[in-house]
This record gives structure tokens, C-alpha cells and sequence, in this order.
């Protein structure tokens, strides 16, 4: 369940990153669309808070929080380093957690 | 405080001319770098300081004993104090952690005063015996070194409490100026170079740790509320010390009577607590007056089992004679329970091995956060000033203490655990020497950075990685706890110590060799007419610097991914021509950042 919301939280960093115009860019080559905008941010604002509420499953409401944190900042630092030297591993990353999510949290 | 509504009273009063923005910048500026040096060695000592009893338990490699439960811990440990203390005026059982078993106790010798009246003893929780081990601070070191500097009380607490308050207003200016925090969320451009690289940097770091960074500087206030602002306790009381009996119930005592009196059996009492508190141990034990008719116990419960244990868990005070409860205090009043929770996440004392690292690594990104800072305050005047800025007397200062103060803490740390060591076992004030060693390699490094100015950043950084890289190689030699044997038996206090010291090793060289590398690199890709030789290396030493430094937090050193930077890595941006920044207008500010079309990602 820890596992799960790590990548909930590097998943929604993600998301909400590729919804931003330069990032959008550095990934496609073209500039973003609202239509591609708006589900983006949705997804990642969902996956955020689905990753609070694994990290709550994993160790109770008054860890949990202190636990989202921080992994929050992990992931964070970790999307912004490696969508420096390699966006679109970076990126492609997030999808991967998103899939990966479920399958943690099931285990 | 006053400070504070002073400089925002003053800041409000200008927001006219100036704009908040501008305002808070010079704030942030200035109470950043005026303390600065301060809060780098508290953050870092700090951040070591999570891993306190793990530290202390590889430095003392010779005492290998196996972990027992708390409530055995201080029953062992009264034991020991029975026998061997019988005379004391107080008995203690320190709080018992599995994560360096040893069982600590102290006992207050009669006839004396101060602190050389308290002598300390550490047993095998297996035998109940004393164990004998190299004299050392460990990682109490850190800790105390975290708030006191080194420098005796009261001190180095104000100098600490000072530093914190201005790590607070600097904090806020910082949110307050940075007026793109979520347009730049994810932007770190190392290959733009100079004050840019570093600003991404520092941003980063900053926003992604900011709930870390201010409930760590919030609660590192609160924690000297006490001596910062007693005002409300003169309020209530006629002394401090009745606050004192009120706050710490076991600290309080009886006059002695002098009737000697056998003490109650120690486990009857544990297990009155334990049902008391449904199940729950006792993690530390005061006895007062031990062997006299007034004697009272008290136990205290495991401060690492809630967050609101900080400072005050609940206790019971026994009566030491009939084994009765004279009082209990549940401290779960709604201000204790509030003081409490801010003082144990500060302290982290309940954090499990993963939050413990998570703490750790998001401190080292504090850490870099402060170091960023410091050195982003040259790499912006540096670009300002151009080809000037080899000539600026505040400049050469400012490097060179930033120098000295953030690689020589980075030589100084491995420093203490290589003469943890490689001092003879038996030496005397083995602790001290390992102590004096730590700050005279600092204060070298210091000496370092002025004398070899344009050196120093290389030099320090490459030292400091073959320092750290040394120790698990010294600790092999010296013990028989090495890599080879602890990872096998999966001691991983010994192991993860080691492989710490291996990947900050390897950081550090990084650092060195990203430093050196934009060195090189600065003369070919500028002309060399086009401006005086030392510009263009004191900027791109500083890009070099922006890219290696900023990356520190998320960094898992020597990933290949981080050694291929960007081919506009090859150009570090040069102090641009007197012309251009002369041009510039004057309010221009650091957050001024180029419209996000001219961003070229690769």
C-alpha cells in the first residue's frame, strides 16, 4: 500500500505536469489543447487524493497525512529530476505508475 | 517578533513605490543570507539527527547485544542501579530503543553539583552488565550540535532560536516573492546556467519541501518557547521552577527523611502501568530519593508510540516504598496534545525505518535548499557585475565563506566518524578528541576557501567525497562489522551507514568533478577577448555549481542519467556584457523569468 501511493503520487505529478504548456510541449511538440488540459489536471488531482487515501489505508488517518507528505516531496523531486535530463522517461514513468498503482495496492 | 512586524510594518509602508513583491525579495535576500551559514550547519546536523541512535550505535562498534522490549529494558536497568548505585539521590532509566539497544542508565551521585555529578552506564540487556565501549559523543554529537552550535548554554539555544526565526521570515518572504510557484513547479534548467539553474534549483527544493520546511522551523521555535518568550509562565507562577514541578511531575520531589526503606518490586509498578494504559510501555523510569523512606517512582510512557508524545507522554508516579500510585497524568489535555504533536514531528521520534529516511532525504533537500540560497546570492551579483565581478571584495567574501561553511561541513562530518576510528580505542577524552578533530577540519576548510578561492569548491567538494568514501573502508579495516559481514547478517545499522557514507561519497566526487568540468569547459566556449579570464570561470563555476548543488535532494548519486546533461550544459551562461545589465531596469528581480516560448527543452 506504501508502494501504491508513491506512484499515485508520482502518477498525479505527473498528470498535472503534462498539463502544464511547457511540459505539454516537451512531450509532444505541440501546444496543449483544453480538451487534453482538463482530464489531465482531473487525473491528477484524483490520483493525488487517492494516493492520500492509500497512505491512510497503509498507516491509519494521523500517520498516514505525515507519510502523504513526505512521499509527496519524494516523488516530486524525483519527477522534476528526471524531466530535466529525460521528460519523456519522466513522463512515461507517471503512466507507469498509474498502471502500477492498483496492482501494489491489490498485493 | 518585534523584528518581524517591524520590517513587514516597514515593508507595507513601502509597497507603494516598491511593490510587496520587491520588498519581501530584499527580505528574503537579506534574512537568508545573514544567517544563513548558521541554518546550513543546523540543517545538516539536524538531518543527521533523524538517524541519531543509529549513528551512535556505529560508533560504537564493539558493543554488539540484542534488543529486548522497553518494559525489560528499564526493569534490567533499575536492577543495575539497586546493586551498583545503591546511594544515589536519583535514579534514571533512559528512554530504550531498539534501534540502539543498548540500555543507558544514570544515576546523580551525592556531594556534588552540576553535570559532573551524573554518571552514566550502559548494560547488556542480556547479562544486565555493563558494557565497555570507545569513549564517544555519536550521534548525541548532531543532535546537540542542531541547537547549540557547540557553544554552551544559553547560547548557541538563542543564537539557534534566532536563526530559526529568521529561517521562518525567510521562508515566508520566499512564498510571498516567488510569484510563478506553480508555473515552475516542475522547471529545473541546469543548462541555462548561472543565477537561472540555481533559482530553478532552489525553487524546487524549496515549494516540494515547503509543508517539511515550515513545520520543521515552526516547530523548532516551539520548541524553545520556554526560554524565547517566558513571559506567559511569569505570568502564572512565581518562579519557573514551579512550572517546571507542574510540567516535568517526575521531576518533582520530596525532602529526603533519611529513613532508609526497601523499594517495591520495580515490575509490579510496570504492570500497573501497562493496564493502565491499555497495554502500552514504559519507556523511562526517575526514581527520586532511591532507598529512603520518601523514595517515589516514576514511569513514563513511550514517547515513540504517538506523535503527541513529543515532549510530555503520559506518566504515573509511584510510590517507591508500598508500590502505590500517588498520580497519573494522562497530559492529554487539547494545548498539551497541540504542543506535543508539533514537538514530536519535529522530533520524529515515532517515525518507522521508511518515514525516518523519508524525513532525512526531505531535510537534505532543506539542506540544499539553505546551501542553494547561499550561493544563488553570488551567482546573481556575479552576473550583475560581469567582468567586475572577480574585483568585488563581497562577492570573493560571500564565496568564500559559502565555501568553507557547505563543503566544510561536508569534510568535517566524515571527518568525526574516520576519527571515531582511527583514535586508539583507549585514548582519553576519545569523545573530545573526535569532536575537536570535527571542528578543526571545518575551521581548515574555512582557511581553505579563502586562500584558494577560485580552487576551493573543487578542491573541498572532492575532499570531502574521498573523506566519506573512506569510512567504510577505515571501518572495515578497524572492525569486523563491515559490508562483507553486515549485509549477509543483515545488521542494517552497520550496512546503511555504510552505504550512506558510499552514496554521499560519490556526490561529493560528482560535485568536484561537475564543478571542474563547467571550469574547463568556460574558456572554449567563450571568446576569450570578450571578457577577462575570471568572469567567465566564476560564473560557470557557479552554473556548474546551480546544476550539481540543486540536484542534491533528489539525487541517487552517480545515476548516468545525471552525468549526461543537456548539450546546452557545454555553454554556461557568461556574465552577459556590462551593457545588457546596466540596461536592464532596476526593479528587475530574481523571479523575472524569460516567457515560456523562448524555453527551448532540448
Amino acid at each position: 500500500m506504501t508502494i501504491a501511493a508513491f506512484c499515485l503520487a508520482y502518477a498525479g505529478f505527473a498528470a498535472l505536469c503534462l498539463a502544464m504548456d511547457r511540459h505539454y510541449e516537451d512531450f509532444f511538440d505541440r501546444a496543449i489543447t483544453s480538451r487534453h488540459r482538463v482530464p489531465l489536471r482531473w487525473f491528477g488531482a484524483l490520483a493525488l487524493t487517492l494516493s492520500l487515501w492509500a497512505a491512510a489505508q497503509a498507516y491509519g488517518w494521523s500517520y498516514g497525512v505525515i507519510e502523504w507528505i513526505g512521499m509527496l516531496a519524494l516523488a516530486g523531486l524525483a519527477l522534476i529530476w528526471i524531466l530535466t535530463y529525460r521528460p519523456r522517461v519522466a513522463l512515461g514513468l507517471g503512466a507507469g505508475c498509474a498502471v502500477a498503482a492498483p496492482v501494489f495496492a491489490m498485493m | 517578533m518585534t523584528t518581524v512586524d517591524h520590517v513587514k510594518g516597514k515593508a507595507a509602508a513601502e509597497a507603494q513605490p516598491e511593490g510587496i513583491r520587491q520588498s519581501m525579495s530584499w527580505l528574503h535576500t537579506w534574512a537568508g543570507l545573514l544567517l544563513g551559514w548558521v541554518l546550513y550547519a543546523m540543517f545538516m546536523t539536524g538531518t543527521l539527527a533523524f538517524f541519531r541512535d543509529e549513528i551512535t550505535a556505529y560508533m560504537k562498534p564493539e558493543v554488539q547485544v540484542q534488543a529486548v522490549t522497553s518494559d525489560q529494558a528499564m526493569i534490567t536497568g533499575v536492577r543495575y542501579l539497586q546493586t551498583h548505585a545503591p546511594d544515589a539521590l536519583r535514579w534514571f532509566v533512559m528512554p530504550y530503543s531498539d534501534r540502539d539497544p543498548v540500555i543507558e542508565v544514570s544515576y546523580q551521585k551525592p556531594g556534588k553539583t552540576g553535570r559532573g555529578s551524573f554518571q552514566r552506564v550502559q548494560l547488556d540487556p542480556a547479562t544486565g552488565e555493563a558494557v565497555q565501549s570507545r569513549e564517544t559523543r555519536g550521534g548525541d554529537f548532531f543532535y546537540r550540535f542542531h541547537y547549540e552550535l557547540e557553544m554552551g548554554y544559553p547560547w548557541g539555544r538563542w543564537l539557534a532560536s534566532i536563526a530559526g526565526m529568521f529561517m521562518l521570515v525567510a521562508i515566508i518572504s520566499g512564498i510571498i516573492t516567488h510569484k510563478k510557484i506553480f508555473k515552475d513547479f516542475f522547471t529545473f534548467r541546469p543548462g541555462k546556467g548561472g543565477q537561472r539553474s540555481w533559482m530553478d534549483g532552489h525553487n524546487a527544493l524549496s515549494v516540494l519541501g515547503l509543508p517539511f520546511h515550515l513545520m520543521i522551523t515552526f516547530s523548532g521555535l516551539m520548541l524553545f518557547m520556554i526560554m524565547v518568550m517566558p513571559a506567559g509562565i511569569y505570568a502564572m507562577y512565581e518562579t519557573p521552577n514551579q512550572f517546571t514541578a507542574d510540567a516535568y511531575p517526575s521531576f518533582a520531589s520530596k525532602p529526603r527523611t533519611n529513613v532508609p526503606a526497601p523499594m517495591a518490586p520495580i515490575e509490579n509498578m510496570i504492570t500497573q502501568a501497562n493496564t493502565a494504559w491499555g497495554g502500552a510501555s514504559v519507556g523511562r523510569v526517575t526514581v527520586n530519593h532511591p532507598g529512603d523512606s520518601a523514595m517515589t517512582v516514576s514511569l513514563t510512557r513511550l514517547v515513540s508510540e504517538r506523535v503527541s508524545y513529543g515532549r510530555l507522554p503520559p506518566s504515573m508516579i509511584f510510590n517507591g516504598v508500598t508500590g502505590e500510585v500517588t498520580s497519573a497524568s494522562e497530559n492529554d489535555s487539547a494545548i498539551m496534545t497541540t504542543v506535543g504533536t508539533i514537538v514530536g514531528l519535529h522530533l520524529g521520534k515515532f517515525a518507522k525505518p521508511w518515514l525516518r529516511w523519508l524525513y532525512f532525504i526531505v531535510s537534505l533537500a532543506g539542506t540544499a535548499m539553505v546551501a542553494s540560497g547561499l550561493v544563488l546570492w553570488v551567482a546573481k551579483r556575479r552576473q550583475k557585475a560581469g567582468k567586475d565581478a572577480a574585483n568585488r571584495f563581497s562577492l570573493r567574501l560571500v564565496d568564500s565563506l559559502n565555501s568553507g561553511t557547505i563543503a566544510g561541513l561536508l569534510i568535517a562530518m566524515p571527518v568525526f566518524f574516520l576519527a571515531n576510528r582511527l583514535l586508539p580505542v583507549d585514548l582519553p577524552d576519545h569523545a573530545n578528541w573526535e569532536v575537536k578533530l570535527f571542528l578543526w577540519s571545518w575551521g581548515a576548510a574555512f582557511v581553505y576557501g579563502f586562500v584558494r578561492q577560485r580552487q576551493a569548491w573543487r578542491d573541498l567538494n572532492a575532499l570531502a567525497g574521498l573523506l566519506f568514501l573512506s569510512v567504510p573502508i577505515v571501518n572495515a579495516l578497524t572492525t569486523s562489522r563491515h559490508l562483507g559481514q553486515s549485509l549477509p547478517a543483515q545488521d542494517w545499522v552497520m550496512a546503511g551507514f555504510d552505504l550512506t557514507m558510499i552514496a554521499s561519497g560519490i556526490f561529493c566526487v560528482w560535485l568536484s568533478w561537475k564543478v571542474s568540468r563547467h571550469k574547463a569547459k568556460a574558456p572554449a566556449a567563450v571568446k576569450p577577448k570578450a571578457a577577462p579570464r575570471a568572469a567567465p570561470q566564476a560564473a560557470s563555476a557557479a552554473s556548474g555549481e546551480a546544476s550539481a548543488m540543486a540536484k542534491s535532494a533528489a539525487v541517487a548519486p552517480g545515476t548516468s542519467t545525471a552525468a549526461k546533461a543537456p548539450p546546452t550544459a557545454a555553454a554556461p551562461a557568461v556574465a552577459p556584457p556590462v551593457k545588457t545589465a546596466a540596461a536592464a531596469p532596476p526593479e528587475r528581480r530574481d523571479d523575472a523569468l524569460p516567457p515560456a516560448s523562448a524555453y527551448q527543452p532540448r
